[in-house]
């Protein structure tokens, strides 16, 4: 992300996200020329009409037409912004679920104290039943996952995958208090809450940061934000050795071989940062609100086709 | 010679019955467990899905870590099983100790996964990770805990005032970590090692029954008799979970 | 009878103005000891004057909370200097703060800025005090019930302030408390509940004595339309909270029922909290508690601004010299606003799930109720047209209102709308939004308030310069607080979130937690900042030089009272003879026509 001042917008990748900058903008203008001309008329009148000597206020004033304008002007665009920019878009994002022609992926999004879980329905294509009470996350079973029956292909994963340009519906629910579902990338949000489900439905067009060379060397942000590997093999330094760096700048190209050959300095590391994007917990949920981050990873169909074919909990080999 | 002999034997036999005299009232126990139907009767081992969180993947650099629910070998030998005195010390009473037991956060695991701790006895739970944990301890007989613990913060220190089966400590923030305390009133418990053994020492002569607990298996009880030097003998075989 | 009379007690409702009942001098009662007179007064004077000082000590308490919290978004993780060592472990390790202790923080912040704080001081304060005055009575209606709704507050804030210590420490659910974390909650939260239902009680009994005290007690000749703005404010005000606040006072009940009682009204089946099953009965809907809670929250926060507006209207209209502009458009506009404030609040609730029939509808009835605002708003700016304008301090600060509210307002409008809302709901722009309008707004508007009638009141003027010094500082340190968090909420930051490195945005941008660094600054200086007003405050109340009896040369009839106006205010009834803002009357020697001089 760029810090941007005049645009302060995370990157949007989701399909119907520049509806949302959209309104955002407009609402923006529409507010900074009615301050500006407020503030105007305001200075105006307190250099023009500050007490001073020989100066006297105007008891009787002509009856002021322009403040009947003003208040017409404002009745109306809002009227605009409500039934043209907001009300449509909302009501597309609401109601117009993807049908199955368009082949979406169904995804449960189960909430709790303070960790996302991801729940699939395998190959399938059927969710089997969990109960949260059976749920034991140190076996290796968060949701308690009924693997009999529907549930023996089921994957649950405590990362976010889905394919780019292929509508997602999620099935929101929490096993205990209210959270909130914010991915700021896709310009999603949505309150989750326990004792029901909710379906939300969105698509991505974009794979985020995917503008960024396939791997970098991040530089840290408790580091001393200044970049310090040297490129070795054949890979390419892009930023001299020393020079002040901003977090997860690339600062070493892989080079034709594709792979990072440097050995990262200390207090930097090799990052992909493609397809890696967030859920903030939107909902204020206890002691560990704020470290409830949700991992997420946009990626292309045959990616996430490979990953759905590895993610089954992983059984873990002894040496 | 005959007056060496006799001497050197009388010597030897004094110091064996002053041996058997300081170590005549007490005893030990020790033993293996194992599961019934070997390590094919146990449940799979995962691979914790640390994914959502990248500070616990970056100290184990890549490498996969299991998950601890059940750890039996190749012969079926279970790890992780606290085995303690269940009966038969009749109405002593115990000082705790003044040295602290401990729990510690190692790369998003708690280290030790399963321990004892006397009621009285100071726990000591330390953070050694560049992450922030949060430990919830959910007993039934204490006081719940839920305190939120920075990045190798000052450790949190914690009494518990009455004895209770093991009782689970989460992290509210890592979903997969867990560990548990038993609290007891007497200082006789021990953990089994990888290869499932444990002893338990110091113990007066008497007739015991000792219990094994596992987190899965639940509990099984055996008597033993604690009457000589050596080491009693207790080797427990636990069901598997029921599916 | 022995004993004291109560105006109003054992004669029914008094009549306005004449019956003689506003002459002390009808009345022969026995001097009342200290506790009677400044302790447990009946006296709307000095009820007022207590529910100012405790309101003003709880706004500075609040606001510590909140300097503290900004260590903690500013320098995350690192030890609190000077006083985190001295933190039990149940607040910090090691002297950085524990986020249960932050959350804590964060949900008495905002309680006691808005129920302790500000409320207490724009009503039970300024409209105690001022408008018995206003309206040339003799005291409220109801001056027992008066009495009782300061010390109901007192005792609710009490209980508010001894959560603190309970095991577990304060309310740490938000100050909009929604189940079921709320309910899972530590005792702190019972306290919370228990505090509230207090400081409801206390604001009910002061809704019915002002709206009976304003219908009711008005003198001869002053007419609904020539009362002033800041009485209108008063009484639509009183309506909200009488009308509002009941919801919510059975919601926490209701809640405390789950909290101690085993019921089950916001908690649905099946919950399992840290893989525990919770034991309860479920079947309930946590959405209720939030349609409870907004219903009295929205039209909260009309209670917070319409006092605000009164305070500067009156004072925009004494040193402007002129006529308000729009008098009437002023009072249709805050009475429509009233009834307008009673169907917008489920747009605090748009991600909860609810259908486009409901959201259309919440939708629509917000971008309304922007209209009067900005009615009100345009009127007091227009009001300086044509005018004179004297710049002392509660002018400057009833001018810096204007603007601040007008980014608060205007910065509603994408939070009201839906497809706009869902990328700033929950957010730093949602606390820019509202702070701008409590903060530099009804803040702004209190200090002006008191500014103003302090020489009423006290017969001492504060200081003028460093009543600028103060005004000064203030302005461009609130600014430098509220205004980069609109940019920090555009860019995803949220709210209530102990560490902000957590996220993308600030990892990725360190120009995002450097903005975070200098609101803390900010507030700091602005902590600063307030030093000057408080050692004017007691000085003046113990030195300052004497003023005029009118010293702002102003209409209304608070300022023909004696100075301080003694127990019964007016030595007659005055009479009414104009409306409130004969200002700058062509033709005359004085350049101001009191209300009540024939």
């Amino acid at each position: 992300m760029d810090f941007n001042l005049l645009y302060p917008y995370p990157p949007n990748v989701s399909a119907h996200g520049h509806q949302v900058d959209q309104l955002n903008n407009v609402i923006h203008v529409f507010m900074l020329v009615l301050f500006i001309g407020w503030a105007i008329f305001f200075f105006y009148c307190l250099v023009r009409f500050r007490a001073r000597t020989g100066h006297k206020s105007q008891y009787e004033l002509p009856h002021a037409k322009p403040s009947k304008y003003l208040e017409g002007f404002v009745v109306v665009f809002e009227a605009f912004l409500l039934l043209v920019l907001s009300m449509p878009a909302w009501s597309k994002v609401k109601n117009d679920f993807p049908t199955p022609d368009k082949n979406p992926l169904e995804v449960r999004v189960i909430a709790q104290q303070f960790a996302w879980n991801f729940h699939y329905a395998g190959k399938d294509g059927k969710f089997g039943k969990n109960d949260p009470k059976k749920g034991k996350a140190a076996a290796g079973d968060p949701i308690g996952l009924d693997r009999s029956g529907d549930g023996a292909d089921d994957i649950v994963s405590a990362e976010f995958h889905f394919p780019v340009n292929r509508p997602v519906i999620a099935r929101l629910t929490s096993v205990d208090v209210i959270h909130g579902f914010h991915m700021p990338l896709m310009r999603v949000q949505h309150d989750v809450m326990p004792g029901m489900e909710v379906k939300i439905w969105f698509e991505a067009n974009k794979i985020p940061y995917e503008d960024v060379l396939p791997q970098i060397v991040e530089s840290m942000i408790s580091g001393n934000g200044r970049a310090d590997t040297t490129a070795t093999g054949d890979d390419v330094q892009l930023v001299a050795v020393g020079s002040s760096v901003r977090p997860r700048t690339a600062i070493i190209d892989p080079g034709p071989n594709g792979k990072i050959d440097s050995q990262p300095a200390s207090g930097e590391e090799v990052f992909d940062p493609r397809g890696k994007t967030e859920i903030i917990c939107a909902q204020l949920c206890g002691n560990s609100h704020f470290k409830m981050r949700g991992a997420v990873k946009i990626e292309t169909a045959e990616e996430f086709e490979k990953w759905l074919a590895s993610a089954v909990p992983e059984v873990f080999e002894e040496e | 010679m005959m007056r060496r002999f006799v001497t050197l034997t009388g010597m030897a036999g004094a110091v064996a019955l002053g041996a058997g005299i300081a170590l005549a009232d007490e005893g030990s126990v020790t033993g293996k467990l194992t599961l019934k139907g070997g390590k094919d009767a146990a449940g799979k081992r995962f691979v914790l899905d640390m994914s959502a969180n990248e500070d616990c993947k970056k100290i184990h650099a890549g490498a996969k870590v299991g998950s601890e629910t059940e750890i039996v070998g190749k012969e079926g030998e279970i790890q992780n099983v606290l085995v303690y005195v269940k009966a038969g010390l009749g109405d002593k009473k115990f000082t705790p100790p003044s040295e602290p037991a401990e729990l510690d956060q190692q790369g998003c695991v708690y280290v030790p996964h399963v321990f004892g701790v006397m009621v009285g006895q100071k726990l000591l739970i330390k953070n050694t990770d560049p992450t922030l944990h949060n430990v919830h301890g959910l007993p039934v007989k204490n006081e719940e805990f839920n305190t939120p613990q920075p990045a190798e913060g000052a450790p949190i220190e914690k009494v518990f005032k009455r004895a209770e089966e093991p009782f689970l400590v989460k992290c509210d923030v890592h979903p997969w970590m867990g560990a548990y305390c038993g609290v007891f009133e007497h200082p006789y418990f021990a953990v089994t090692a990888k290869d499932g053994t444990f002893t338990i020492k110091g113990l007066p002569f008497g007739e015991y029954t000792i219990e094994a607990w596992h987190e899965v298996y639940g509990k099984k009880e055996m008597k033993v008799k604690v009457d000589s030097a050596a080491p009693a003998t207790a080797n427990i075989e636990m069901e598997p979970a029921k599916k | 009878m022995s004993g004291h009379h109560d105006h109003g007690h054992g004669h029914g409702v008094p009549k306005p103005g004449g019956s003689g009942l506003g002459s002390p001098d009808a009345h022969h009662h026995p001097e009342l000891g200290f506790w009677r007179k400044w302790v447990f007064s009946v006296d709307h004077k000095v009820i007022g004057c207590q529910y100012t000082v405790t309101a003003l000590c709880f706004l500075f308490f609040g606001f510590c909370l909140m300097l503290l919290m900004r260590w903690q978004l500013a320098y995350p993780n690192q030890p609190i200097p000077i006083i985190g060592g001295l933190l039990p472990a149940s607040m910090a390790n090691a002297g950085v703060m524990l986020s249960d202790f932050y959350n804590s923080l964060g949900a008495m912040h905002g309680t006691i800025m808005v129920f302790l704080g500000v409320v207490p001081l724009a009503v039970g304060g300024f409209g105690n005090y001022v408008m018995p005055l206003q309206i040339g009575a003799p005291d409220m209606a109801f001056p027992r019930l008066n009495m009782a709704s300061y010390w109901v507050y007192f005792c609710g804030g009490v209980v508010m302030l001894a959560s603190f210590f309970m095991p577990g420490g304060a309310a740490s659910s938000g100050w909009t408390s929604y189940a079921p974390l709320s309910v899972t909650a530590t005792m702190g939260q019972t306290w919370w509940l228990v505090g509230m239902i207090f400081l409801i009680t206390s604001s009910l009994l002061g809704s019915v004595n002002f709206i009976v005290t304003i219908i009711q007690l008005r003198v001869k000749g002053l007419t609904f339309f020539r009362l002033p703005f800041f009485v209108w404010a008063q009484f639509v005000t009183a309506f909200l909270l009488l009308l509002a606040f009941p919801p919510l006072e059975a919601a926490g009940v209701l809640q405390l029922m789950d909290r101690v009682a085993g019921t089950s009204f916001f908690m649905p089946s099946g919950l399992v909290i840290s893989e525990v099953p919770l034991q309860n009965a479920g079947g309930g809907n946590p959405l209720l508690w939030q349609h409870l809670f907004w219903f009295l929250a929205h039209p909260e926060v009309y209670v917070l601004i319409l006092p605000a507006f009164g305070i500067v209207a009156e004072i925009i209209a004494a040193n402007t010299r002129k006529p308000l502009w729009g008098y009437k458009s002023l009072v249709y506009a805050v009475v429509f606003l009233g009834f307008m404030s009673f169907i917008v609040w489920a747009h605090h609730m748009f991600m909860t799930g609810m259908g486009t029939k409901m959201s259309n509808f919440f939708q629509t009835t917000t971008m309304i109720i922007s209209i009067p605002s900005v009615v009100v708003l345009t009127c007091l700016i227009l009001s300086l047209w044509g005018a004179s304008i004297r710049f002392n301090v509660p002018m400057l600060f009833a001018l810096a209102f204007l603007p601040m509210f007008a980014i608060g307002g205007l910065t509603g409008l994408p939070l009201g709308l839906t497809t706009s809302d869902v990328q700033l709901h929950d957010t730093y722009y949602v606390i820019a939004h509202f702070h701008y309008v409590v903060a530099p707004g009804t803040i702004f508007a209190l200090f002006a308030g008191v500014y103003y009638w302090f020489p009423k009141v006290t017969g001492r003027a504060l200081n003028e310069t460093w009543g600028k010094v103060h005004f000064w500082l203030s302005l461009v340190f609130i600014n430098g607080v509220f205004l980069p968090m609109f940019v920090q909420g555009m860019y995803g930051g949220h709210r209530r979130g102990y560490d902000p490195m957590v996220y993308d945005a600030y990892q990725q941008m360190p120009a995002l937690m450097g903005m975070v660094k200098g609101i803390s600054w900010s507030a700091w200086m602005l902590g600063v900042a307030q030093i000057p007003f408080i050692v004017n405050f007691i000085y003046t109340l113990a030195k300052g030089r004497k003023t005029a009896e009118n010293p702002w040369q102003a209409t209304t009839l608070e300022w023909a009272a004696p100075t301080p106006p003694p127990h019964g205010n007016f030595a007659t009834a005055p009479t009414v003879y104009r409306g409130p803002y004969e200002y700058g009357v062509p033709g005359l020697a004085n350049d101001y026509q009191p209300q009540h001089l024939a």
